[in-house]
C-alpha cells in the first residue's frame, strides 16, 4: 500500500486522494469523539493540552472537511475531468503536487491547532500556512482540469459531474482568499462585526461551494455508472448549480438572526438560508429518479446505499438550518445544541455519506481490486448511517430542551445542561459508533487492496450506460 | 441545453464576489457599525494577553460571547437575567478574531465579568474539573500567569 504513495501510473493521483481521504477520516472521526465524549463525560483526558476541548474541536472540523470528505471528494473529481484518449485528463505528475500541498496542508493543520496556533476563526481555524498549501493545491487542480477541458475541446458542461467540479475549483480560490483574508502579511484582515460577517461568509461559502459541488459531481457522476442509468435530468443539475449561486454567497447572516447584526443582514441572510434547502432537493430529485429506474441498486451496492443517504442528509441538513433561520424557532433553537445537531447531519450524514459513497464506487476503479467483504461495508453503512440519526436526534431534542429552559427566565444554565447531559453521553456513543464503522471500512479496503479478487470490468470503468 | 464552461466559472465567481460585497464589505462600510458602545473599552496588556489564550484554547467550541435580543436581562445563568444586555455591533470593534460562537454547550460569557467578579472564583473553575461548579474543564496545565490573565480578560467582559 505504501508504495502507491509514491507511484506514478494512471490514475495514482486520485488513488492517493482517496488512501489520504481515508487516513484523515479515521482523524476527523476519532477527534469528533473525543469532543463528544469530553462534553458527555467532563473527567476524560482532562489536563492535557494537546487534548483540551476546544482544540480538540477545532481539529475535529478542519480533519473532517479538508482531511476526510476533501480528499475523497477530490480523488472522485479526478475521475470527471475530461479525458484525453484513455488517460486521465488531469496529468499524474501535477495532480501528484496538488495532493502533496493539499495534505501537507491538513498535517499542518493538525500540528498547529493541535499546540494551539489557531486563527480561532469558526470553519477557517487553520493558520496562514495551511491556508497557502490549500490556495496552491486547489490552484494547481485549477489549471490542470481547465486544460483537460480546452483539449477535449468540447463543452464540459453537458457533463454534470465535470460542471460542478470545474464551479468548485473556481470558488474555493474565492473562498480562501476574501473569506480567510489571505492578503499580505496573512494576518486576519478583518475585525469585529465584520469578522463575524466574514467567518460566516467562509461558512456558507465552503460548504455550498466546495463542499456541496464536489458531492454534486460524486452523485450525478456514480449514480448513473452503479444503476447503468443515464442521470434523470440535465436541466434538473443546472437547477442545482444557479440555486446555489443565487442563495449561498448570501447565507452567512442567517448565524446571527436575532443577534448583534443589522436586521436587514439578518433578513438576507435567513431568507437565503431556507432557499438553500433547494439545491439539496433538487440534487435529491435527480438522484431519486435516476436510481428508481433500477431500485435494485441501492440494495446491491453499499456505494449507492451511500450516496442516496447522502443526499438525503444534504436535505436533512439543509432544513435543520432552514427552521433556526426563522426568527420564531431560533428564540429556541439558536444558540443551542441543535447547531452540532445541523454538523452531525452535514459532515456525516450528508457530505460525509456522499464522500463515503464515492470512495466505495471508486477503490475497485483506482486499486484493481473488488472489495473482499460486502458484509463490512453494510455494517460501515448501517454503523453510519445509525448513529449520525441517532446523534441528530437527540442533539435537536436536545437543542429544544435547551431552548425552553432559557426562554423559561427561571431555570438556571446548569439545570438545562444537566437535562440534556444523557442526550450528550448519548451522542458521545455514537461518535464512537461512527469511529467503529470507519476501522470497518478502513481494514476492508486494505484486505482488498491487498488480496481482494480482480475487479470487474464495470467496477473499473464506473462509466454510464451507454446513451448518457 | 449546454453551459459553457466560462459561462459556469463568471457565474460562480460573480456570485461569490456579490455576496461578498452584501454581506461582508457593505456592512464594513457602515459607519453605524464601526462605531463603539459605551460599552466598549480597550484591553489592558494582560487582559489582551488572557484573549490570546482564550483564541488558543478555543473556548469559542463551547461558549458564546452574543445576548440576543429575546434574552437580553432575561436569560439566567445562575439567576434571572444575569446573562445581561442585548450585545450590538459596536461592542466587538476591533476584536480580532471576534468570538461570537455559535454554541453553547457552557453558558454565554458575553458579561460574566458582571456575574463572576473575583479571580480566584474564575481560576478555580477553570483550573479544576473536580471542584464545585467547575466540572467541565481540566486547564490544570495552564501556567500561573495564563491564568490570572486569562480570568482578568473575562473580568473585562460585562
Ligand atoms: C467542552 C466545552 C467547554 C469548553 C471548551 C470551555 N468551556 Fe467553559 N464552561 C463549559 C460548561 C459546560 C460550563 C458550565 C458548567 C460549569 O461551570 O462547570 C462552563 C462554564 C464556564 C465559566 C463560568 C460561567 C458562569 O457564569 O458561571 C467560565 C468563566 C468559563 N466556562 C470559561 C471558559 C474558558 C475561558 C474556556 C477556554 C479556556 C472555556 N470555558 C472552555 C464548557 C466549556
Amino acid at each position: 500500500m505504501l508504495a502507491w504513495m509514491f507511484s506514478e501510473e494512471e490514475w495514482s493521483a486520485s488513488r492517493r486522494f482517496l488512501i489520504a481521504g481515508v487516513f484523515w477520516g479515521a482523524v476527523a472521526v476519532f477527534y469528533e469523539a473525543i469532543f463528544a465524549w469530553k462534553i458527555g463525560f467532563p473527567g476524560f483526558l482532562n489536563g492535557i493540552a494537546w487534548f483540551s476541548s476546544g482544540r480538540v474541536a477545532a481539529i475535529a472540523g478542519d480533519a473532517a472537511v479538508f482531511g476526510f470528505a476533501s480528499n475523497l471528494l477530490i480523488a472522485a473529481a479526478i475521475r470527471f475531468a475530461p479525458r484525453l484518449g484513455r488517460a486521465s485528463g488531469i496529468g499524474e505528475g501535477i495532480a501528484h503536487l496538488a495532493f502533496w500541498s493539499w495534505n501537507l496542508a491538513a498535517g499542518l493543520a493538525w500540528w498547529h491547532l493541535s499546540a494551539g496556533w489557531t486563527r480561532g476563526r469558526a470553519w477557517g481555524e487553520a493558520p496562514w500556512p495551511s491556508d497557502l498549501l490549500r490556495l496552491l493545491a486547489v490552484l494547481i487542480l485549477g489549471l490542470a482540469f481547465a486544460r483537460a477541458v480546452r483539449r477535449a475541446g468540447r463543452e464540459i458542461l453537458d457533463d454534470a459531474p465535470a460542471m460542478f467540479v470545474g464551479a468548485a475549483l473556481v470558488a474555493m480560490p474565492v473562498v480562501l482568499i476574501l473569506g480567510k483574508g489571505l492578503f499580505w502579511p496573512f494576518h486576519n484582515p478583518y475585525a469585529g462585526i465584520t469578522d463575524a460577517l466574514a467567518q460566516a461568509y467562509v461558512a456558507t461559502a465552503l460548504n455550498g461551494f466546495w463542499l456541496l459541488q464536489l458531492a454534486a459531481a460524486a452523485i450525478f457522476g456514480f449514480v448513473p455508472a452503479l444503476a447503468q442509468r443515464p442521470l434523470h435530468s440535465a436541466p434538473l443539475a443546472y437547477v442545482a448549480l444557479l440555486s446555489l449561486c443565487a442563495f449561498a454567497p448570501f447565507a452567512g447572516p442567517a448565524a446571527f438572526v436575532w443577534g448583534p447584526v443589522p436586521f436587514w443582514l439578518q433578513t438576507i441572510g435567513a431568507v437565503s438560508a431556507m432557499l438553500l434547502v433547494l439545491p439539496a432537493a433538487s440534487i435529491l430529485a435527480n438522484l431519486w429518479k435516476t436510481i428508481s429506474a433500477r431500485w435494485r441498486t441501492i440494495g446491491e451496492s453499499p456505494a449507492a446505499a451511500f450516496l442516496l443517504t447522502g443526499a438525503i442528509g444534504l436535505v436533512a441538513s439543509a432544513s435543520a438550518r432552514a427552521v433556526v433561520a426563522m426568527l420564531g424557532p431560533s428564540q429556541f433553537a439558536g444558540l443551542s445544541v441543535w447547531a452540532g445537531a445541523e454538523w452531525t447531519l452535514w459532515m456525516y450524514g450528508g457530505i460525509g455519506a456522499v464522500a463515503l459513497g464515492a470512495a466505495y464506487a471508486l477503490a475497485p476503479a483506482l486499486t484493481g481490486r473488488t472489495f473482499v467483504s460486502r458484509r463490512l461495508q453494510w455494517w460501515h453503512y448501517w454503523l453510519t448511517t445509525g448513529a449520525v440519526v441517532t446523534s441528530a436526534v437527540a442533539l435537536m431534542l436536545g437543542g429544544l430542551i435547551q431552548g425552553a429552559a432559557w426562554a423559561s427566565g427561571t431555570i438556571p444554565f446548569s439545570a438545562s445542561s444537566a437535562a440534556v447531559a444523557p442526550l450528550l453521553v448519548l451522542r458521545g456513543v455514537c461518535a464512537w459508533g461512527i469511529v467503529i464503522g470507519h476501522g470497518l471500512f478502513a481494514w476492508n479496503l486494505f484486505l482488498s487492496a491487498d488480496s481482494g479478487e480482480v475487479a470487474t470490468a464495470a467496477e473499473r470503468e464506473l462509466a454510464p450506460a451507454a446513451g448518457a | 441545453m449546454r453551459m459553457n464552461a466560462m459561462v459556469v466559472a463568471w457565474l460562480v465567481a460573480g456570485a461569490l464576489l456579490t455576496g461578498y460585497v452584501a454581506t461582508v464589505a457593505l456592512p464594513n462600510a457602515d459607519p453605524a457599525l464601526r462605531k463603539g458602545t459605551e460599552r466598549f473599552v480597550a484591553l489592558s496588556a494582560e487582559e489582551a494577553h488572557g484573549r490570546e489564550i482564550y483564541v488558543r484554547e478555543n473556548c469559542v467550541a463551547c461558549h458564546t460571547q452574543q445576548v440576543r435580543l429575546p434574552e437580553k436581562r432575561f436569560g439566567v445563568v445562575r439567576a434571572a437575567g444575569d446573562i445581561g444586555d442585548e450585545s450590538q455591533a459596536g461592542d466587538y470593534i476591533g476584536q480580532n478574531p471576534v468570538l461570537l460562537g455559535s454554541l453553547r454547550i457552557g453558558p454565554d460569557l458575553a458579561r460574566v465579568g458582571a456575574r463572576l467578579t473575583r479571580a480566584p472564583q474564575i481560576i478555580a473553575k477553570l483550573r479544576d474539573p473536580a471542584t464545585a461548579g467547575g466540572r467541565v474543564h481540566g486547564y490544570g496545565f495552564f501556567r500561573d500567569d495564563e491564568l490570572r490573565d486569562l480570568a482578568a480578560y473575562l473580568l473585562s467582559l460585562r
